[in-house]
């Protein structure tokens, strides 16, 4: 099966120059479509997590509103490409997350992307804590925006799998959620590489082989799959529930093994010892270049960006720049801790120090998505559009701020507005409103109109009419 | 719950144990231990200075009468996938490293409920299998065992499709399976001619539910109503991948396939043989790293660059290999697990510990200061994972020898309650400031049981190197154990080393560490029969490793397993 490259719709990579990077224009030997019919523009999202909260007093902008402030934190938003591009979520609870107690980054993590309370609790040596209690808003909108040829997402992960490899390490969960349908972010940029352009050709004359390897890969997985229908004899209904699960992954996988379009194909990532510490910041470059690489190669639609895990233990002194010689504590959460509540006055020396670290750790990020974002500005998604034109990002992290482990007040930072579907560069004003109604919105702003409530239904009413252009 | 061996088959299964092995009547029976001539197992003489111990000192848990065990589906871990495919096809490289983790549960990546099934699983399977099966058929007669051009190409896929799926598989293709992978074959050569066909077999079975799961469909036993006995095959591959984390050997499938597999002393004897051989040590280092943390402390966070990556990998190694040193080589004791003043080190090694005496970068005994140094908790791997990146950690120190060795949980702390550690301070040390602040309710209730026996590890730096003082201040590691059976006060690691050391409840702790990791799931309450049997097999054997690890094949548990197509139960 060829799958044919969205060729009437160009996807080039432009140099900040405007020349066109490295890329063989390969329209007629391909057979483009005819332009007059442009195919619809394509929608996107992505999901980026950071952990242990915000420091709410330097990331809420002072204004609701359009032309509202930026925020110290949001400080590296400010250029002529994103600022119109920049909206800020205030007052959204994580309502779901009142229905249990518990550990609350466990707690958090596991609300964070499904909106739910978790589930399969354990008291056993971590106390009292759980798994995601259903899928996840990236898997669900993969699930259903899903395209022939295309993966129906990609996790990305950024040390997610260092310090932890439990219920702290994932933001993301297949259908049912718990322990089982986890879905783990790639550490490693070679493997997402691998799993995104492996089948797509480095040159005409690859091609031909490339088919035949991919056609047998699919009769291959198509006599698996008959191998699995063939099992006989004493099956137990969990058991058989996972096998049958197993042969849907797999049928699947047929459906979108094919070859990939010609496009800007990078070259292979190499980052080593991608879970040293130090090596924080370029293994999230490289990622944030494989996702945009990715999205102009039009490869997938929907990806999640995870840097590290909940309660994550970080150190950021060697690249992020001020005065850490105060710093109570040197890692990521226990500074989130020596921290003190935005709303607290009469702070000491130390949680001072604490608040102004959290600050630049936050700014840093900032900095992360704006690069990201800034890259997507110029990929060429076509009809004058760039392929952040067609994006939205949000940002999030488990917590409000450290030192509560609350969950009012979540701090959302949406960058592009999907196409016009939100409404953009503004401070929403959005207390009493749930997560759950803010995945809704997502879902309908990526052209999903059906979609009417996700998560736990005690918490969902429905989509935000506020920062959505159409309801 | 049904009982599953009826009276009569109780007492036939009952001598048909004790007539071999000539023991006391009830719960447990004892093989060895107390019987210095043998018990006339048909195990070989267990190595080491076992006195009494013919075949390790094995006891066995027999009829716990309660209801037909559950036992989960397996699917290989990525550390089993690895060993299996360098055994069935000498990769050595370990592709599945590359493949999404496990979620591990109690710590053990080879949990049932674990094995996490997602697109990013499913496609690492397959391009792995694609990628390796072009590996390996560059070498087509090498892997077909038989060479095309002579035999002729179909009778040498005939028979590759037979000897690889049957390796593969753990168990003989049945003739309707022969006859499918034979078409798939033959539609294959069509279209891509003979060398692709082979490597598209090799894919499929690598991609198969019979290589990835160890499906286990039982065998009817009519003294076991309502339960069922493992085919000798299955048992094959549930002892192989228990004792070697890989498939089984050319004996044991030979034993398999002359149904030898049937009974517990055949059982044991297998157990055994593979415990005592390399691959046994494989596992048992498997166990230690995962039970004690020390997967990757390569990874670790210092701020000390003394901490290397490859001192992360060589503290892993030592603390593996003292382990298995004494479990298989040595007296097997858990004593001397806790307490012996010696450990294994290289010459680089010993230099990051402070110590002379290797000269090479193989590792040799190297004997400690007993004042400074007691058994596995003294090593730096464990106390180093155990701190903070530039500070030790009593909190985490103390946590690990209620959770680890003590299975003591305790809850996490209060969501309001400000856990951040005190800032170093010159003038005072960090017991000082950690008792001060944990001193207050609501932390004085946990971290009374919690701090003591966290403090008795403060000589250990945060790279778990001994020091004497503490930037000049007097290190204080003294306290009282409480909340155990052998409560007692201890003037540091090495006395609570030693008082943990004779302890029941550690005994019955790791006993249901090893119950977890070898039948892949937690404890229930109809498993508390074969639970005690167990930790009475680890008592009496005075306490050796070795005992409680053959122990485990003689339970229900692993025996036999519940009919799974009956009832709610997977």
């Amino acid at each position: 099966m060829i799958i044919r490259p969205r060729l009437s719709r160009r996807t080039l990579l432009r140099g900040a120059s405007g020349a066109v990077l490295g890329l063989p224009f390969l329209e007629s030997l391909l057979g483009r479509q005819a332009s007059a019919q442009a195919a619809p523009a394509p929608k996107r999202l992505v999901i980026m997590y950071t952990s242990n909260g915000t420091v709410m007093k330097n990331w809420k902008p002072s204004a609701f509103g359009p032309d509202f402030p930026l925020s110290p934190i949001l400080a590296p938003f400010d250029t002529p490409v994103l600022r119109p591009k920049l909206s800020v979520l205030s007052g959204v609870e994580m309502a779901s997350a009142r229905k249990v107690s518990g550990n609350g980054h466990s707690v958090g993590m596991t609300n964070l992307l499904t909106g739910r309370p978790f589930k399969e609790v354990e008291s056993t040596e971590f106390g009292d804590v759980g798994w995601g209690g259903g899928i996840s808003i990236d898997q669900e909108i993969a699930r259903q925006t899903k395209l022939e040829g295309k993966l129906p997402s990609i996790e990305l992960g950024v040390q997610s799998q260092r310090e932890y490899r439990n219920f702290y390490s994932y933001i993301s969960y297949a259908e049912g959620g718990g322990s089982e349908s986890a879905v783990a972010s790639d550490d490693n940029p070679k493997n997402a590489y691998l799993r995104l352009f492996s089948n797509v050709p480095d040159s005409v004359d690859a091609r031909a082989e490339l088919e035949r390897a991919i056609n047998q890969r699919r009769s291959v997985i198509d006599f698996v799959a008959e191998d699995f229908s063939a099992l006989q004899g004493r099956l137990g209904k969990a058991d058989q529930e996972r096998l049958d699960q197993h042969v849907t992954l797999l049928r699947d996988l047929e459906g979108r093994l094919g070859i990939g379009p010609f496009c800007g194909k990078p070259t292979e990532p190499n980052v080593a010892e991608v879970q040293q510490n130090g090596n924080f910041p370029i293994v999230g470059k490289a990622q944030m270049d494989l996702l945009s690489a990715a999205f102009a190669c039009d490869l997938t639609r929907v990806a999640t960006l995870q840097w590290a895990t909940a309660q994550a233990g970080t150190r950021f002194e060697d690249w992020v720049p001020g005065d850490w010689s105060g710093v109570p504590e040197n890692y990521h959460h226990g500074i989130s801790h020596a921290a003190a509540p935005s709303s607290q006055g009469n702070l000491s020396g130390d949680q001072s120090s604490a608040m102004d670290a959290l600050t630049r750790i936050n700014t840093w990020f900032s900095e992360q998505l704006a690069y990201l974002a800034t890259q997507l500005s110029k990929i060429d998604d076509g009809d004058g559009q760039t392929a952040l034109d067609n994006t939205a990002i949000l940002w999030v992290t488990e917590v409000s701020e450290g030192p509560d482990h609350k969950f009012t007040n979540m701090p959302y930072v949406l960058l592009g507005d999907l196409g016009g579907a939100f409404k953009s560069a503004q401070h929403f004003n959005l207390e009493g409103q749930t997560h759950n109604n803010l995945f809704v919105s997502l879902g309908r702003a990526m052209g999903l109109s059906g979609f009417q409530t996700f998560g736990d239904p005690e918490f969902c009413t429905g989509a935000i009419d506020s920062i959505l252009t159409q309801v | 719950m049904r009982s599953f061996l009826q009276p009569t088959a109780r007492r036939a299964l009952h001598w048909l144990l004790l007539g071999v092995l000539g023991s006391t009547l009830g719960c447990t029976a004892t093989i060895g231990g107390e019987d210095p001539s043998g018990s006339g197992s048909s195990g070989p003489p267990g190595p080491g200075d076992n006195a009494g111990n013919a075949n390790g000192g094995a006891t066995l848990v027999q009829n716990c009468g309660s209801s037909a065990p559950e036992a989960p589906m397996r699917r290989l871990t990525r550390w089993e996938y690895n060993n299996t495919l360098h055994d069935l096809l000498g990769v050595t490289d370990r592709p599945a490293d590359g493949f999404p983790a496990e979620a591990a549960q109690f710590g053990f990546d080879n949990n049932a409920q674990g094995a996490v099934l997602s697109p990013l699983v499913v496609e690492s399977y397959e391009s792995a299998a694609s990628s390796l099966a072009l590996r390996v058929t560059q070498n087509l007669p090498g892997l077909l065992g038989c060479d095309p051009a002579v035999t002729g190409e179909d009778a040498c896929a005939s028979s590759f499709v037979g000897t690889f799926a049957k390796r593969a598989f753990r168990r003989p293709l049945r003739a309707a399976e022969q006859t499918r992978f034979e078409a798939f074959y033959q539609t294959s050569k069509a279209a891509y001619g003979f060398a692709d066909a082979i490597r598209m077999l090799v894919q499929a079975v690598l991609q198969s539910p019979n290589f990835l799961y160890r499906l286990e469909m039982g065998v009817e036993d009519a003294a076991l109503p309502g339960a069922l006995r493992l085919s000798s095959a299955e048992m094959a591959s549930r002892l192989s991948y228990l004792f070697t984390g890989s498939m089984p050997d050319v004996e044991l499938l030979g034993a398999a396939e002359g149904d030898l597999l049937s009974k517990p002393t055949q059982i044991l004897a297998q157990a055994q043989r593979l415990l005592e051989s390399e691959a046994g040590g494989r596992m048992v280092k498997n166990f230690v790293r995962q039970w004690a943390v020390l997967n990757e402390l390569r990874d670790l966070d210092k701020v000390d660059a003394k901490f290397t990556p490859e001192v992360g990998d060589l503290l892993e190694l030592e603390t593996e290999t003292f382990v298995d040193q004494i479990v298989r080589k040595g007296d097997g004791k858990l004593s001397t697990l806790m307490t012996a003043p010696y450990s294994f080190m290289n010459q680089e090694l010993a230099a990051f510990y402070g110590l002379s005496g290797p000269t090479s970068a193989e590792l040799v005994r190297v004997e400690l200061d007993p004042t400074r140094y007691a058994g596995i908790l003294s090593q730096a791997g464990l106390m180093a994972n155990l701190a903070h990146p530039s500070q030790p950690s009593a909190v985490r120190r103390g946590k690990f020898v209620l959770e680890k060795l003590l299975c003591i949980a305790l809850p996490p702390p209060p969501n309001d309650v400000d856990t951040t550690l005190p800032k170093p301070d010159p003038t005072a040390t960090a017991r000082a400031q950690l008792t001060q602040k944990t001193s207050v309710q609501p932390c004085l209730g946990c971290h009374t049981i919690l701090n003591p026996p966290g403090f008795a590890f403060e000589h250990f730096d945060e790279l778990g190197r001994y020091r004497a003082d503490e930037h000049g201040l007097a290190i204080d590691s003294s306290g009282v154990l409480t909340g155990t059976d052998v409560d007692r006060p201890f003037a540091s690691h090495v006395e609570l080393s030693s008082a943990l050391s004779e302890s029941a409840q550690v005994r019955s702790c790791l006993a249901l560490n090893w119950f977890r990791y070898a039948y892949g799931r937690d404890r229930s309450d109809a498993d508390a029969c074969s639970l005690q049997g167990l930790e009475s097999a680890f008592t009496e054997s005075g306490g050796n490793v070795k005992s409680l690890l053959l122990a485990l094949t003689q339970t229900p548990e692993f025996l036999y397993r519940n009919d799974p197509s009956q009832g709610g139960a997977p």
